[in-house]
């Protein structure tokens, strides 16, 4: 019973927290409108989403096999889709680079081709 | 009736000449009334004692006394990394970029974000140097510096504008 409690504050807490971060995530990606900002925000979801997993086990809704299953998955998600992000950051910075430096040219700034 | 009405409206007017720029939440926040009690008072000082503008995604409300670069350049300068950035400008004038990111400490991919919407409000101007590096520079130093001691950060901006510059940090350099 006092277990039961205690999960049950543990769970509130995890989910208000993800659920902070998550809004975070998603005001963020308004602003910057990213692939890599995307990937973070729903890497993000993923501990809310084991939130609601654990909620639903809870309550019954699903089985303990099922649940371990979920919220591992929800593990190879979240790593996953951080990795993605990576990826993508470098390789959005390279063309975004490159971009700038046409940009650069055509204002026809001294030494704008070799600017770092 | 239209005497507390009369007291609202200049509770909401006085609370945006002292907060130039606030948002609608902060504001309902603020003056502790219902939402739609400062919408109704909002929507009668409108145009003659306050002026609503569009900014990014969200409303800010002035004193009619801000023009329309003033109001831009506000609802910017209300971002904490901005205000860094345009305070190392003031600071030491036109200066590279790459020392700008630097001494505020963030990523140049946030710099190159905050800039971008600096330059496009009018408040700086990139440029080179002789060595063909990009520099920065106010585009009014006077007025930006008057501006900025008027801008308050609002928490919920405060921690979007970290959250970004730590995902910047961590994903790009």
């Amino acid at each position: 019973m006092a277990s039961d409690l205690a999960l049950a504050l543990v769970l509130s807490v995890a989910g208000l927290a993800s659920a902070g971060l998550v809004g975070l995530a998603l005001v963020a990606l308004l602003q910057r409108r990213s692939w890599s900002y995307l990937l973070v925000a729903l890497a993000l979801l993923t501990l809310l989403a084991r939130t609601g997993v654990a909620v639903a086990s809870m309550t019954g809704s699903v089985g303990p096999t099922t649940h371990h299953t979920l919220e591992h998955a929800l593990d190879v998600a979240m790593a996953g889709l951080v990795i993605a992000a990576v990826v993508t950051a470098r390789s959005a910075r390279r063309s975004s680079s490159a971009r700038g430096r046409v940009d650069l040219g055509r204002q026809g700034g001294p030494g704008g081709e070799d600017g770092d | 009736m239209t005497e507390r009405g009369e007291a609202a409206r200049r509770r909401i007017a006085e609370w945006v000449r002292a907060d130039p720029g606030v948002h609608f939440n902060a504001l309902v926040r603020g003056l502790d009334m219902a939402p739609g009690q400062v919408q109704y008072h909002l929507k009668r000082l409108l145009g003659d004692r306050v002026v609503a503008e569009d900014c990014y995604g969200q409303t800010h409300y002035y004193p009619p006394s801000f023009d329309a670069w003033e109001r831009r350049a506000l609802a910017l300068l209300r971002r904490e990394t901005a205000a860094d950035v345009v305070g190392v400008l003031l600071e030491s004038g036109e200066t590279p970029a790459t020392e700008v990111a630097d001494r505020v400490g963030i990523a140049r991919s946030t710099l190159s974000w905050h800039t971008e919407r600096l330059a496009d409000a009018g408040l700086i101007e990139r440029g080179h140097d002789s060595r063909g590096r990009i520099v920065l520079d106010l585009a009014h130093a006077e007025r930006t510096a008057r501006l900025l001691r008027r801008a308050r950060p609002t928490l919920p901006g405060r921690l979007v504008d970290r959250f970004t510059r730590l995902v910047d940090s961590l994903l790009g350099e």
